[in-house]
């Protein structure tokens, strides 16, 4: 039991991140954007957050500062995410290499940034978020030491995020408006709808969420930041893909490549899978080799969203 | 039309900002806008303008602020420029290919460097054209000797190699371990690079003797390279399943991926021995560090190029018989002070063959070769 509770709580640490950004990444290409840019924005994100965190923890310190720095971590993302939106809305420029643009200038700017204000580009910080147990709910059988136990906040945030994103997507006249400006922006700017704005909408609620992801990956997995999240921007597109661009799916796709994940990180720590016998690499392999086979064998809907990708002139057809 | 022109003068505004902010920032064709952003520290500390006097390359596999490596030697440059009134300035290629490597130190030469700091052994095939095509400047290279194309040692005058016992400091710590108490150990190297190699070596013949003076029978060690030096939710993982299966302490040799398995240990009340630097104020967890004395060696290199007595054309080993290697900050139960001072003594002086019995990285292909009787080793590939 206590080997499942392990499993779990180190495969939160793979997915929730995976699962913010992922979710991102869905309202940017739902609305006609693409944005490759993920990465980038994570690692702002970050920055942003833990330079805060760094500041302010002589202060504060648990589930206030972690609410504060999740406050600043989204309000960061959402101002770097304004270029790629600006160069992909208005100047109407290819949406891949603005993306890339993004993650290329964020690792330099985040090792500029830090050694300019702190003079190191490694920003330390003290652990104080984890939650060791929620009285009461942590009683309950099995669930209480799996999501009541030795859990960060930012794992409900995620939870949240999803169900949120869930109910704009499909509850609200937004989401309606936000996927018809990914599928056939021409419909609703015949209707009087403003497809330049809800763009921007979509690619500020990307970037948000990816700056978050950012800060909730880099919790858990470290005692610092120095300016990567190793390519998990890029990791979360496959997600976002394999989940083909829908709130639910991509749940469990990315509890999917978490759990794989895990599996290849901690086979050597759990007596069991020592015992299979089975060689390291193929653990590895596994959540690589399992994506390229289901979009292979996957349905025709994982095309995406039409429109993505596309500029739209207002009034032409 | 009028917006496109809008946008290119906001982004040479906020250029010229930054620019502002990095005085030195155009001093040098850095190879990218992060040594931009790096030359803005060292210039404001030093006096002298232009580029770096003393320039330090490290590979792009590691960071300079990487808490052991990289930063042991940067801080002995910076205190030997800032005590001299000379320049200093660190250079990091994008790829570590033998063109980036060498360009970067074409970068640096032209920029004024007059002693080359080289740190890493992904530089071991581009340091033998650099020492070559610039004899007027002085190298030292760390952990690794020039290579050419031929497999040959290329040793020219102008060039020191040096390297360290590491595997002296990691028999300290696995023995000091065992002796503490601990049973079941763990080894988290990073790329399996020479130095790492002997780092955990010399761990598992640390412990291996220990075990054998005790007696013991349940000393156990898992042993793995992850292949990079990364912080990620990998090696985290990797760290926190090992703690979760029963291992008591990790001794991690991997720079900047440390801090993974610091964040392991934190959470699942395990310990850890840090590397290269003390790195003991990154995490209460540490209970000490096998350090090799980068700062100190690099400053008396740079002591002995400024006066004139600098011998280059040969490689140099730091041991515990030079005071080359230690444990830093030991904070165990049991292990003294008085029996870590006897131990260091008896490898300095090589009492009954002790640290000449240490394997090194050309010992063996695999941990799994070391002729181990007491302790059972489980080597993760």
């Amino acid at each position: 039991m206590d080997t499942i509770t392990f499993i779990f709580h180190q495969m939160l640490n793979f997915s929730i991140p995976l699962l913010i950004v992922a979710l991102g990444g869905m309202f940017s290409s739902r609305c006609g954007i693409t944005n490759i840019g993920l990465d980038g924005i994570m690692i702002i994100g970050a920055l942003a957050s833990f330079m805060f965190i760094r500041y302010a923890e002589s202060y504060i310190t648990g589930q206030t500062l972690l609410l504060l720095a999740v406050l600043v971590s989204i309000v960061s993302g959402m101002i770097f995410s304004l270029l790629h939106a600006f160069a992909s809305i208005n100047l109407k420029a290819n949406q891949i290499i603005s993306g890339q643009a993004l993650n290329m200038i964020a690792p330099a700017f985040s090792v500029f940034v830090a050694r300019l204000f702190i003079g190191d580009s490694i920003i330390s910080f003290k652990n104080t978020f984890m939650i060791e147990e929620i009285p009461f709910l942590s009683q309950i059988p099995i669930l209480g030491d799996l999501l009541f136990k030795n859990i960060y906040l930012t794992t409900y945030l995620g939870l949240l995020v999803l169900w949120i994103s869930h109910f704009i997507l499909y509850k609200t006249k937004f989401g309606l408006r936000l996927r018809a400006c990914g599928e056939y922006p021409q419909a609703p700017d015949s209707v009087g709808i403003d497809v330049q704005k809800i763009r921007y909408i979509g690619v500020l609620i990307s970037g948000g969420l990816s700056g978050l992801g950012g800060l909730v990956f880099v919790l858990p997995n470290s005692t610092n930041f120095n300016g990567t999240v190793s390519g998990y921007g890029f990791l979360a597109l496959a997600v976002m893909i394999l989940g083909q661009w829908q709130p639910s799916k991509i749940f469990f796709a990315s509890l999917f490549f978490g759990t794989l994940k895990t599996m290849s990180a901690i086979y050597s720590g759990i007596p069991f899978f020592n015992t299979l016998g089975i060689p390291g690499n193929y653990y590895k392999l596994m959540p690589y080799l399992i994506t390229v086979i289901v979009l292979i064998l996957g349905p025709k809907s994982l095309a995406g969203p039409k429109a993505e990708g596309l500029p739209f002139e207002k009034g032409m057809s | 039309m009028k917006k496109k022109v809008f946008t290119v003068l906001s982004l040479v505004v906020v250029f010229a900002f930054l620019s502002a902010c990095a005085p030195q920032a155009t001093a040098t064709a850095a190879a990218s806008a992060e040594e931009a952003a790096e030359e803005a520290a060292p210039a404001a500390a030093s006096e002298t303008t232009g580029g770096g006097d003393i320039a330090l390359l490290i590979s792009a596999a590691g960071t300079l602020d990487d808490r052991a490596f990289n930063q042991g030697c940067w801080t002995g440059v910076k205190k030997f420029g800032d005590e001299n009134g000379l320049s200093y300035m660190y250079y990091q290629p994008v790829e570590d290919t033998v063109e980036a490597q060498v360009t970067l130190c074409d970068t640096a030469v032209k920029a004024g460097a007059k002693f080359i700091i080289i740190n890493s052994d992904q530089f071991k095939a581009a340091a033998s054209e650099m020492v070559t095509a610039y004899p007027d400047v002085t190298f030292i290279i760390f952990d690794t000797v020039p290579i050419d194309e031929d497999g040959n040692q290329v040793l020219t005058p102008n060039v020191l190699a040096i390297q360290f016992a590491e595997q002296q400091s990691t028999f300290l710590a696995g023995y000091a371990a065992v002796k503490d108490g601990y049973r079941k150990l763990g080894f988290m190297g990073g790329m399996a690079v020479p130095a790492v190699v002997r780092f955990g070596y010399g761990f598992v013949w640390g412990i291996e003797t220990a075990c054998k003076e005790l007696g013991l029978d349940d000393v156990e060690i898992m042993y793995n390279y992850s292949g990079d030096f990364k912080p990620t939710p990998e090696n985290q993982a990797r760290a926190a399943s090992w703690f979760q299966g029963g291992t008591e302490i990790i001794h991690v040799a991997a720079g900047p991926m440390g801090a993974s398995v610091f964040a392991a240990a934190e959470q699942n009340n395990g310990v850890v021995i840090g590397v290269d630097s003390d790195q003991s104020a990154e995490s209460p967890t540490i209970i000490t560090s096998a350090i090799k004395d980068l700062e100190t060696v690099t400053y008396n290199s740079l002591q002995a190029w400024q006066d004139g007595t600098f011998e280059g054309g040969k490689i140099v080993l730091y041991t515990a018989k030079e005071n080359g290697v230690a444990l830093a900050s030991m904070k165990f139960k049991n292990f003294t002070q008085a029996e870590y001072d006897d131990l260091y003594q008896r490898l300095a002086d090589d009492v009954d063959g002790i640290s000449a019995a240490i394997p090194t990285d050309t010992d063996y292909e695999s941990p799994e070769q070391i002729p181990l009787t007491c302790a059972k080793l489980t080597y993760v590939q």
